[in-house]
């Protein structure tokens, strides 16, 4: 049986989409942390009751905030987010305004109800 | 790296789809050969760059494939992007200017389907480091 040359373009277009996607997800294992230098932290996040303010801060965290402090807010490109010691107005200014070349600037993206969601979020997570 | 590697197969692959539209349309069959094969290095680029993009961003999200939140959402168009842009590139190579018409249209709305997920793949990767 002979393919027409379309057919084999279809063909091999299928199989090289297909192929380098697979590579890429092989490759993505080299670039993941050992479990042995992983932090150790494998818990899930305790998602707070519905309806609260925090529950609000935990899916506004996980849609904005999580792809650089990790889904379970242990630190990952930024630092872990449990126990920390600031105050609220600070974390309010950090979230709203930034830090110049480490983390971008929410002020435009979320209004102060939302930011005090987060706020509060960040407060239910202790240091173990 | 990953910021600047990810704008060439973006605009690349725009340029590509630009010039394909034109070659597709265009009476005069000289300026629609010359349209078609800007098109067709366009893409082959883009295809030699995108690579290079993928590999950056895996390195930035230290070998995340999907992730969460709008890192989630960028890597829900990215994958079938990037298997779109190396298939329809091989497609391309494969076939050069010996394509049929009817296989030169199907071709032209799927390589602008691949565009339009590569930008929504761009514009959630923009929103998590720029905000808004």
């Amino acid at each position: 049986m002979k393919l027409s040359l379309q057919l084999k373009g279809i063909i091999l277009g299928i199989v090289a989409g297909l192929a380098a996607i697979g590579i890429a997800f092989a490759a993505a294992e080299m670039f993941q942390p050992k479990p042995a230098a992983a932090s150790g932290a494998t818990e899930a996040l305790v998602i707070p009751p519905a309806g609260t303010p925090a529950n609000q801060g935990y899916k506004l965290f996980m849609l904005n905030c999580a792809h650089c402090h990790g889904a379970d807010a242990r630190g990952d490109e930024g630092p872990d987010l449990h126990g920390v010691t600031k105050s609220d107005q600070r974390i309010v200014t950090i979230i709203q305004n930034g830090i110049k070349g480490e983390m971008p600037k929410f002020s435009a993206k979320l209004n102060d109800t939302e930011t005090r969601a987060l706020v509060a979020f960040i407060r239910t997570l202790k240091e173990e | 790296m990953h910021g600047g590697a990810t704008h060439f197969p973006i605009a690349l692959l725009m340029v590509s789809v630009i010039f394909d539209h034109a070659g597709f349309w265009w009476r005069n069959e000289v300026r629609r050969r010359e349209f078609c094969a800007v098109g067709f290095y366009s893409l082959f680029i883009a295809a030699v760059a995108g690579p290079v993009a993928v590999v950056s961003g895996i390195a930035l999200s230290k070998g995340t494939l999907i992730g969460s939140g709008m890192l989630a959402l960028h890597h829900y168009f990215v994958w079938p992007a990037f298997g779109l842009l190396i298939g329809l590139a091989v497609w391309r190579l494969v076939v050069r200017e010996r394509a049929s018409r009817r296989a030169s249209g199907c071709y032209l709305a799927l390589a602008s389907l691949t565009l339009g997920v590569m930008m929504t793949a761009g514009y959630w990767g923009g929103e998590m480091i720029i905000g808004k």
